[in-house]
C-alpha cells in the first residue's frame, strides 16, 4: 500500500518539476518586476573575507524594481484644487501599509513586521513597534494612537489563540501589548483531531480575525469568529458555516480589553462624535450600509446601500475623513479572464458628521477615498496598465486627474490622506509617493 | 551569513541577483502548494522578493535569507484575502496574454493531493509543503516559521495522519 510520505513527495516533485517550464521571459513585462539574473551570474557569489569586516557586494541590477520617477508632473484641472506633483519619500523599508492620522504618517513594512511613525512627511522616520518576520495586516491609525492587530494562529493545540493588540502613544513613546478576550464557544465542544474528517478545519475549535479598529472616548476593535465544533445535538459545525461578530473595546489606551457581541462591520471610523462604520452583508440577507454608535458598542443603522448599486457583497470597505466630512467607499472585483479583471465602487459621502448620508453611483475603478479639505479625493487604479491615478471631486459624482502615480496602488493601505498631503504606496516596487495638497 | 574557522571569520555574501535567480522557481513553487492559486503564485513570490530586494542591505546580512522569504511568501499564501489582492494583481498583469505567465498545470493527481493538504489547518499547510516542495529540515522548517523543531514535528505528524486518513493511505514511519 502507498505510503503518505512517499505520495507527498511525489506531489512535491510533480510541483518542482512544473517550476522548470516557468519561463522567466513571460514574468517580466510590467514595471517593478525584477528581470532574472542571467546563468552566468546564476551561481552562489562567495566571498572570503580574512581579518575585515563584512564586504556587502551590490554589483548592477539593471532591471531590478523601478524606482520613483521624480520628474512625474500633476495633471490638474482648472475645476480641482491644485495638488502638489507625486514625489518619492526616501522609505526607509518597503511598505506593506500606510496610515495617516493628522500629520502623521505611519507604514507597516513587509517582512519583518515593523511599524514605523514620520511625523515630518516621510523625512525621518523612527521604528515602533518592532516584531521581527510576520504578516503585515492589521495596522492601524486610531485618533492619537497606533494600533497593530495580530491575527489569529494555529498553535497544535485544540483551541487557537486569540488575538493581540500592540498599541504604541506616539505622545508618551509608550508601547504596550495585551491580549483580546478569546470569544468561547459555550454551546460547542472542540473536535478531537481526526474526529470529523469531513471538516477541513477539524481539531480546532474557532478562528477569531480582526477586521478594523478606530479610536475616540475608547479604542474598539472590531472582528469575527469562525465556528468550528460539535453541538450539544452532535451535530458538526466547520469550513465557515457560521460566525459570530464581536468588539472589543479599551477604556485605558490599550492596556485591558472587554469583549462584547457586535454586528457584522467592515471598515470603522471616529468622527469627533460618534463611530461611523460599514456594516457589511452576511449569509442571511442582511444588506451592506451604514451605522453609527457612541460607545462602540450599541450600534444604529444610518443609511442602506441602494439596491442598484454594483456592490453588493464587498471586497472590502473605507471610511475616511475627520469632523462633518466623510467618504465611505465599498470595492468589489469581477474577474473577466483575459480582458483583466473589472472593479466596481459605491462612493457615500456625508458633510454632517455621519448623521446623513448621500449615495453616488460611480464607474471609476475607484480602489480608496478620503478627504482634503472641503474636497473628495479617491485612488482610480488601472490593473492592466499597472498604474494609478490620484482624482479629486467637489461632488464625489464627477472625479478629475490631480496626479499621475507610476505604479500601481490598490485598496486600503496604499493610500493615505493626512491634512496636508496624500501618500501613495506602490505595490511592485513598495516606493511610497506624497502628493501635496493645496 | 558568516561562520568562523578557528579565529577566522569567513564572511559569504550573495548578490540579490544571484539569490533571485536561485529562490524565484522553488518560491513560486511553495506559493502554488500553499495557495493552490495558478494565478497568484508567481505575484505571491515577486511581492516576497521585492521586499527582499528593497531591504537587501540587512536581509543578506541574516544568518538564512532564504528562511525569511519563504516565511514571507506562506503568510501571504495562506492568507484568503492577501492571495485574492495577488489574483487581482496578477489579472491586470496578464491581460490579454491569454494563459500565459499562470503556474504551469500540473496533473490531476498530485493536484489532487495539495488540494487535500490545502484542506489542512494553516500551519500544516505551510509545514507540509516546506518539507515536501522544498524538501526542508525539521530544524530548517522551525526556522523558518519562528517555532520549535518539537512543533513542527507535531504539525507534521498530524497533518500526515488527517492526510492518510482521508486519502486512504498508510501513514507509514
Amino acid at each position: 500500500m502507498k505510503t503518505i510520505d512517499r505520495e507527498l513527495d511525489r506531489a512535491g516533485d510533480g510541483i518542482t518539476t512544473a517550476t522548470r517550464s516557468l519561463n522567466p521571459r513571460e514574468l517580466d513585462p510590467s514595471p517593478g518586476w525584477p528581470a532574472p539574473a542571467t546563468a552566468a551570474v546564476a551561481a552562489l557569489v562567495l566571498v572570503l573575507i580574512v581579518g575585515l569586516p563584512v564586504l556587502l557586494l551590490r554589483s548592477g541590477t539593471p532591471d531590478l524594481p523601478s524606482q520613483p520617477l521624480a520628474e512625474a508632473t500633476p495633471t490638474n484641472r482648472a475645476d480641482t484644487p491644485a495638488f502638489g506633483a507625486p514625489e518619492p519619500l526616501d522609505a526607509p523599508a518597503p511598505g506593506v501599509r500606510l496610515r495617516a492620522d493628522g500629520t502623521a504618517l505611519y507604514a507597516a513594512t513587509s517582512g519583518d513586521e515593523r511599524v514605523l511613525r514620520s511625523p515630518d512627511a516621510g523625512t525621518t522616520w523612527q521604528v515602533v513597534l518592532d516584531m521581527g518576520p510576520g504578516d503585515s495586516e492589521g495596522l492601524y491609525a486610531a485618533g492619537r494612537l497606533v494600533v497593530r492587530v495580530m491575527e489569529d494562529d494555529q498553535p497544535p493545540d485544540a483551541v487557537t489563540a486569540g488575538l493581540r493588540a500592540y498599541v504604541f502613544d506616539p505622545a508618551t513613546n509608550e508601547r504596550r501589548e495585551a491580549d483580546l478576550p478569546r470569544p468561547q464557544d459555550p454551546a460547542m465542544t472542540a473536535l478531537g483531531p481526526g474526529e470529523a474528517p469531513e471538516c477541513a478545519l477539524g481539531g480546532y475549535q474557532s478562528w477569531v480575525l480582526a477586521d478594523a479598529v478606530a479610536a475616540g472616548e475608547r479604542l474598539v476593535v472590531t472582528g469575527h469568529h469562525q465556528l468550528v465544533g460539535r453541538l450539544a445535538d452532535g451535530s458538526v459545525i466547520c469550513d465557515g458555516q457560521a460566525h459570530r461578530h464581536h468588539v472589543w473595546t479599551s477604556d485605558d489606551d490599550g492596556r485591558t480589553w472587554q469583549l462584547h457581541p457586535g454586528p457584522p462591520l467592515g471598515a470603522i471610523t471616529w468622527t469627533g462624535e460618534r463611530f461611523v462604520g460599514w456594516s457589511v452583508a452576511d449569509n442571511f440577507g442582511a444588506a451592506s450600509g451604514l451605522v453609527a454608535s457612541t460607545d462602540g458598542v450599541t450600534w444604529e443603522r444610518l443609511a442602506d446601500m441602494p439596491a442598484a448599486s454594483p456592490v453588493a457583497s464587498p471586497l472590502y470597505t473605507t471610511i475616511e475623513g475627520s469632523g462633518k466630512r466623510l467618504v465611505a467607499l465599498a470595492v468589489s472585483d469581477r474577474s473577466s479572464g483575459d480582458a483583466g479583471t473589472e472593479i466596481a465602487a459605491t462612493v457615500a459621502t456625508s458633510t454632517d458628521g455621519g448623521a446623513t448620508w448621500t449615495w453616488h453611483a460611480t464607474t471609476e475603478p475607484l480602489t480608496a477615498a478620503g478627504v482634503v479639505g472641503e474636497t473628495w479625493v479617491a485612488l482610480r487604479s488601472d490593473l492592466a496598465a499597472r498604474t494609478a491615478t490620484v482624482v479629486a471631486s467637489a461632488d464625489a459624482v464627477t472625479w478629475a486627474p490631480v496626479a499621475e502615480i507610476p505604479g500601481l496602488a490598490f485598496g486600503p493601505g496604499e493610500f493615505a490622506v493626512a491634512d496636508d498631503a496624500i501618500y501613495v504606496l506602490t505595490s511592485d516596487d513598495a516606493a511610497i509617493w506624497r502628493v501635496a495638497a493645496p | 551569513m558568516s561562520i568562523r574557522v578557528g579565529d577566522v571569520p569567513i564572511v559569504r555574501v550573495e548578490t540579490f541577483e544571484s539569490f533571485y535567480a536561485r529562490q524565484r522557481r522553488p518560491l513560486v513553487g511553495l506559493a502554488y502548494a500553499a495557495s493552490g492559486s495558478r494565478l497568484g503564485a508567481e505575484d505571491i513570490a515577486q511581492d516576497a522578493l521585492v521586499a527582499a530586494y528593497r531591504d537587501w542591505d540587512r536581509i543578506c546580512r541574516l544568518e538564512a535569507p532564504e528562511a525569511w522569504v519563504r516565511r514571507i511568501v506562506l503568510n501571504r499564501a495562506t492568507s484568503a484575502y492577501r492571495r485574492r489582492l495577488a489574483e487581482l494583481k496578477a489579472l491586470g498583469r496578464l491581460a490579454g496574454r491569454g494563459q500565459t505567465g499562470l503556474f504551469p498545470e500540473v496533473t490531476g493527481e498530485i493536484d489532487r493531493m495539495w488540494a487535500e493538504v490545502r484542506r489542512l489547518p494553516r500551519r500544516q499547510v505551510q509545514v507540509i509543503a516546506l518539507r515536501h516542495v522544498d524538501r526542508l529540515t525539521l530544524d530548517e522548517i522551525a526556522e523558518v516559521l519562528g517555532c520549535s523543531k518539537a512543533t513542527v514535528n507535531t504539525h507534521l505528524r498530524r497533518a500526515r495522519a488527517t492526510l492518510a486518513r482521508r486519502l486512504h493511505l498508510e501513514e507509514g514511519a
